[in-house]
């Protein structure tokens, strides 16, 4: 199902990218990278619409719902914020993530 | 149509297309000189009216795009202007000939054209010629403008009669079918005249009007009535949507969103010439209101449009419907009309340009997410095969679009796309430049920029692999550009700023490389201008190594000056009138922070300690590395040095001399690491601990080098002293022995010598230490001063060392454990409270108290010892009790209970073995040496060395009993000495005025020595001075040294091991308690017995004769400081029988004459009183007589030792006759 899983921090860099096809991974960190233009406008354009800076939500690129991928990354990505020797804004190291992320990436027959 | 134009914007489409070209040989630079002069005439407002024109210029058209000029008008040129030189007369003809060949290349579209003709002059250039203008040269070319505009007008009148010609076509006449060029052959062979089908035929007639219509509203458009046009375009959507002519349905609806554009946003969408359009665009618009009043508010009715033709007054329809589009709904027109464009594989170019003018225009509204969708449609768009070129263009443009709608990533993506176009295997000649500059373009959108400092602060975050690419691409590309000190600079900053992301492989790759382009170009700290303008900063390696600590060391203390106290005191703050300020202290403190507070001398090698660490998985090699100073004058002495793998904190020290006095500030190192030269600066390294980096260099002192004739120690001082030695030397003596140290002082720096002090400090040791250990006379070394650079001195020190000779108690323990016990011995006797322990103050033991367990037994069971008293106090009770019961009792026969004189052997067998065992004892002492000269000594420092002396002292004799037997005299007294050889050779001991006595080893002998008795209370004794802080028990322990020193100088008790050669003192000091000094000490009350006049208190016994009687004077001296009495003396005479019988009853032998009993009143302090009584012998023979002493009062008890009574020896003898 999904190829690539990347989860960027807010300061445009990669906590976590992992990608299917390895030997082609540098296309993949291009692609993420290029597709950041898409959610720094959906923020810049918020920042006008919205009074109410707290929705931090901006909504899906894909609708990935199908396969209840994004829950299931977002829980997991919970899991590691709540993890107390976690650094926020390093990189992701954590073996539950990567499993997860591993599980997701597996393609479903 | 196969070339798009990716600068198109929505207002080309009311321009007109005029192209400049040159015919002929003309240089590039003068084409374009003309050509800038040309495209200085963009638009142009039409004389009579007030509509403006816009003129675009190119110097390059397809030939084929100009096909398409009946879709869309702008793209069909109408004016061509051609430039060529001609400089002789008969080149004239020909060259005009180029000019019609020209001509007709865009023939069928040109509404006029213009040939300048430069250089030629005469008659031909006289002629007057409307298509011909000729310029002597291009300099004087004044009217080039003005003829571009009378080009412009002329093509205005073509344009206009065009517009009314098409536009007042009657709806009955027939309307030509315009076609694009791929339309052509489906059109081939139609007949719409004789067409049957009535449908098919009106089908075709509103094909025709439509695209009339939509032609008519090109040329309005282009013709300055926009309000026009925009009425047309309407008409024609109707027209063309009805019948399902999609493809010029899609240029109508453009059409019309170009027209809406204009009218909204006069700036313009192009961008790049905003400014000047706007001008014009805001005068058109103004223009087209004022031509027709009223324009906006006039609107179309669709229902009520002819459908049967076009209805030359446009006026009519206005009026009844909105012409222009809303912002919202030009983008909607747009994507209409691209869906349909889409439709039509050959119409690939006139979608793809009707893309870029949408997005141009939602770039202007700022919507940007609808922007990129219509991009994204772009760039699938599926043109024929593009040349390279073409590609390169075409990514380019994509990538500036981007970027114009703010999507900054996708921008630098495509223009990365766009560099490596440049460089494709496919191109014969790459572009490596061009690659390299698209390249540095990107940085921005990868977040990168070239300044190593921005990496600085913590772990870089960012799209490592993506940036690491572009690096590797930039170091390769500039490596092709054949910049070798680009492409190092470049790989540089990727091992400094990457060297997290990197794996172990590629991390040897990259210094690999490196080192391969050092080897040609080595790297610098020089900043690399680029043409571009940019400048690519020095990127030093401050992770190759990775410091982390930065210390500057102190000298070794031997080298360190200090600083000399002055009374001003001048480390106080001058400027402060007081004495403390808390302001003061703040500064102060705050100077400290930055201040280290040692000082490095001007000469003198000093060092910075860093810790380094490798992080790079094979070993480093750092060369040059050196310090970066300021302040002073340094010079740096570069280190080489190899760091293994991943090491862990590794210490390097970089060393350098100051050359000048100041302040120095170490500002970081340098380094050569894979030939590329870096200085790290302290302030730019993140992480790193430093402890200050600025110091005082003060002036150049001299350095004195010491050595001494005894060897070096491996036993380091404690350190705990304080002082740091550079030196050690130790010394084997025996206890009590004595010896020389020479010491040679050489000046190996650069300064005369010329003061020098000697202190020495002897360091803390348990052991007691008796007189002078260290003393010299520095007299004779000064003498040889000041010392010249290179010169020695020698200086002597004399080492004494006494210590203890008193016997080791465990040993004694030991002993009594032999059955020889004291246990049963009565300590409950008053004597106890007058026994101290032997050492006061000295701490007890450890091995002492661990062995409490096993001396317990000795303790007396009926003890009322408090428990914590030593437990070498009974111990010592044993000799002592011995010496009082001699003396008191007068019962030898106990004095000797536990060691007798000849001590078994097997005892003293028993003592060597268990002294051999680890009893020697260390003394250890520091000399400090204080010197000072050169300059560094008018500033007023100077420079301590300290050399640490080391004795192990050996045991030589132990005193191990002590007591004391009455001499015949009471003012001498015995001092019997147990004297134990500990050492393994044979031994001498002597007294002042004793014979030599031997002693094996190991063997054990008891001295006597007769002393006179000691007058300790004549001593100086000054409690004024230092009693009164001093507390009594120091000033006692003061009073027993003194009294033992004068002991130990009347002894003068030597020992000598001859086989040795060795011979030492030995003091009983150690020895002396308060019981045998006392039985040392001349009692208080001093009695003198003088018989007939003369003292008698010798063994010689007093001669008097018989018959006669004989003076008995008794005095007594107090030297008490107390008034002493009354007192009752008896004088009582006997006989010894010489067996141990004293015969009292001699009332027939001796009378006395007057009392034998003698009443004293008082004595008072340091006065004398005297009993006068007279003897009668009556028989010849020795007399004792025995004074008893009676004391009145039963209330004050003086102690016994207060009384020496003296004993009289009298010998009778007959009257000679």
């Amino acid at each position: 199902m999904a190829v690539c899983v990347a989860v960027i921090a807010k300061e445009n860099y990669p906590l976590y990218i992992r990608s299917t096809p390895t030997e082609n991974e540098l296309k993949f960190h291009y692609m993420v990278h290029t597709s950041l233009d898409v959610v720094d406008e959906k923020i810049s354009a918020m920042g006008k619409a919205l009074v109410d800076q707290r929705e931090l939500y901006l909504g899906l690129l894909y609708p990935t719902e199908d396969y209840k991928m994004f829950r299931k990354l977002h829980n997991s990505y919970t899991d590691v914020m709540c993890n107390p020797f976690y650094n926020p804004g390093d990189r992701i190291q954590s073996r539950a993530f990567d499993n997860m992320v591993t599980s997701m990436m597996i393609p479903v027959c | 149509m196969s070339v798009p134009d990716y600068m198109q914007c929505a207002e080309d489409h009311q321009t007109l297309l005029v192209v400049v070209q040159p015919v002929g040989i003309v240089s590039e630079e003068n084409f374009f000189r003309i050509y800038k002069r040309i495209c200085s005439v963009s638009q142009i407002s039409v004389r009579d009216s007030q509509r403006v024109l816009y003129i675009r210029y190119r110097h390059h058209y397809p030939p084929e795009n100009n096909e398409w000029g009946d879709f869309q008008t702008h793209r069909k040129v109408v004016g061509l202007i051609t430039i060529t030189d001609c400089f002789s007369a008969k080149d004239w003809p020909q060259t005009f000939e180029k000019f019609h060949v020209q001509k007709e290349i865009y023939g069928s579209t040109l509404y006029d054209s213009r040939l300048f003709v430069f250089g030629l002059q005469g008659e031909i250039a006289e002629q007057a010629r409307t298509d011909v203008a000729f310029y002597p040269n291009y300099e004087d070319c004044q009217m080039v403008e003005k003829r571009i505009e009378d080009f412009i007008e002329s093509l205005f009148i073509v344009l206009e009669s065009k517009r009314l010609d098409r536009a007042t076509d009657k709806s009955g006449d027939k309307i030509p079918l315009l076609c694009v060029p791929f339309e052509k052959k489906d059109f081939v062979g139609l007949d719409t005249d004789s067409s049957v089908l009535l449908g098919l035929k009106r089908h075709y007639k509103k094909r025709c009007q439509g695209r009339m219509r939509k032609h008519v509203g090109d040329l309005c458009l282009q013709a300055g009535m926009l309000q026009d046009s925009l009425v047309h375009y309407h008409m024609s959507v109707e027209l063309l949507r009805s019948v399902n002519d999609f493809l010029w349905l899609g240029a109508a609806l453009e059409g019309l969103c170009s027209a809406s554009v204009i009218y909204h946003y006069p700036g313009g969408t192009g961008g790049k010439s905003g400014a000047r359009r706007f001008q014009g665009s805001a005068l058109s618009a103004e223009a087209a209101n004022r031509h027709r009043p009223g324009a906006q508010e006039v609107l179309i009715d669709p229902g009520a449009l002819t459908t049967s033709g076009i209805n030359p007054d446009t006026s009519t329809e206005i009026g009844r419907a909105k012409n222009c589009l809303s912002p919202e709904d030009i983008i909607d027109k747009y994507k209409e009309a691209i869906s349909y464009y889409s439709k039509y594989k050959n119409a690939g170019v006139i979608e793809l340009e009707a893309c870029i003018k949408a997005v141009r225009v939602l770039a202007i509204q700022k919507r940007s997410m609808e922007a990129s969708e219509f991009l994204q449609n772009a760039v699938y768009i599926n043109l024929r095969q593009l040349s390279e070129e073409e590609k390169i263009q075409r990514y380019s443009i994509l990538s500036e679009l981007y970027e114009l709608i703010g999507f900054h990533r996708k921008s630098a993506f495509f223009k990365r796309v766009a560099a490596m176009q440049c460089v494709a295997p496919s191109i014969a000649e790459p572009g490596w430049r061009a690659c390299y500059k698209l390249l540095l373009e990107t940085l921005p959108g990868y977040s990168l920029s070239l300044d190593p400092k921005d990496f600085s602060r913590g772990t870089h975050r960012g799209w490592a692999a993506v940036q690491m690419r572009l690096l590797h691409e930039l170091v390769y590309a500039s490596r092709r550009m054949g910049n070798p000190a680009l492409s190092v600079r470049h790989l540089s900053f990727l091992l400094q700023t990457m060297l997290d992301f990197l794996s172990d492989q590629e991390k040897k790759d990259v210094t690999q490389s490196l080192e391969n382009y050092t080897s040609k170009c080595p790297g610098t700290m020089e900043p690399i201008a680029l043409p571009g303008g940019l400048t690519l900063p020095p990127v030093p390696f401050t992770k190759l190594p990775i410091v982390r600590h930065v210390k500057l060391l102190n000298l070794p203390a031997s080298l360190r000056p200090h600083k000399m106290k002055s009374l001003l005191g001048q480390n106080m703050s001058t400027k402060s009138p007081f004495i403390y300020s808390p302001i003061i202290a703040h500064n102060r403190g705050e100077e400290r922070s930055k201040k280290i507070d040692f000082q490095w001398v001007q000469g003198d090698v000093c060092e910075v300690q860093l810790m380094v660490y490798n992080p790079m998985p094979f070993e480093l090699r750092v060369e040059n590395m050196g310090l970066l100073t300021s302040g002073v004058e340094f010079e740096s002495l570069p280190a080489a040095l190899s760091l293994p793998a991943e090491s862990g904190l590794y210490p390097v020290t970089l060393v350098g001399v100051p050359q000048t006095t100041g302040t120095i500030t170490v500002n970081g190192y340098h380094t050569t690491v894979f030939g590329v030269f870096s200085d790290c600066l302290l302030d730019d390294l993140p992480g790193i601990k430093t402890s200050g980096s600025t110091v005082e260099v003060i002036p150049a002192l001299p350095r004195l080098q010491i050595s001494t004739s005894l060897p070096r120690s491996a036993h380091s001082l404690q350190p705990s002293s304080g002082d740091e030695i550079s030196t050690n030397v130790s010394v084997q003596l025996y206890n009590g022995e004595s010896q020389q140290l020479i010491i040679k002082l050489e000046n190996i720096g650069m300064e005369p010598l010329e003061k020098l002090e000697v202190t020495s400090k002897v360091l803390t040791t348990k052991e007691k230490l008796y007189g002078d250990f260290l003393s010299w006379k520095l007299e004779e070394t000064l003498a040889q001063f000041p010392l010249q650079p290179g010169k020695v001195a020698t200086f002597t020190i004399n080492i004494k060392v006494k210590l203890d000779f008193s016997c080791q108690e465990n040993l004694l323990q030991d002993l009594s454990d032999d059955g020889i016990s004291v246990s049963g011995f009565p300590l409950s006797s008053p004597f106890r409270q007058v026994v101290r322990p032997r050492v006061e103050g000295k701490p007890v033991n450890p091995p002492e108290s661990s062995k409490a367990g096993d001396c317990s037994h000795v303790k007396p069971p009926e003890s009322t010892r408090p428990l914590n008293m030593p437990s070498s106090l009974e111990i010592f009770i044993v000799p002592l009790l011995s010496a009082r019961d001699c003396h008191e009792e007068g019962c030898p026969g106990r004095t000797h209970s536990l060691v007798g004189e000849d001590a078994s052997t097997e005892d003293a067998h028993r003592m060597s073995y268990m002294l051999c065992q680890g009893t020697d004892k260390t003394l250890e002492a520091v000399l400090n040496f204080k010197y000072s000269g050169g300059p560094g000594h008018t500033e007023g420092y100077y420079r301590n060395l300290s050399l640490g002396l080391h004795v192990e002292v050996e045991p030589s004799v132990f005193f191990t009993r002590v007591s004391t037997l009455p001499a015949s005299s009471t003012r001498q007294c015995h001092l019997l000495l147990d004297v134990f050889n500990s050492t393994e050779h044979e031994l001498t001991v002597s007294t002042r005025n004793s014979e030599v006595l031997i002693l094996h080893a190991g063997e054990c002998q008891r001295m006597a020595i007769q002393v006179d008795k000691f007058n300790f209370e004549s001593f100086p004794e000054s409690p004024g001075e230092k009693g009164q802080f001093a507390n009594p028990k120091q000033l006692e322990e003061e009073r027993r040294e003194a009294r033992g020193l004068e002991i130990h100088s009347k002894l003068g008790i030597r020992w000598r091991i001859p086989s040795l050669k060795r011979s030492g003192e030995a003091s009983v000091e150690g020895l002396l308690n308060q019981l045998v000094l006392e039985h040392l000490q001349l009692a208080p009350l001093q009695w003198d017995v003088l018989v007939d006049g003369q003292p008698c208190d010798r063994e010689v016994a007093a001669a008097c004769q018989v018959g006669n009687p004989v003076r008995l004077e008794v005095r007594l001296t107090n030297r008490s400081p107390r008034s002493v009495g009354p007192f009752a003396l008896t004088v009582v005479p006997f006989q010894d029988h010489q067996n141990g019988v004293h015969n009292y009853d001699l009332h027939d032998t001796v009378s006395f004459v007057g009392s034998s009993t003698f009443y004293l009143d008082a004595v008072q302090p340091s006065s004398q009183s005297a009993c006068l009584g007279a003897l009668l012998f009556l028989y010849t023979g020795d007399f004792f007589l025995h004074i008893r002493f009676h004391e009145d009062s039963t209330s004050k008890e003086l102690p016994p030792s207060w009384f020496c009574l003296p004993s009289v020896h009298v010998r009778a003898v007959e009257v000679q006759a």
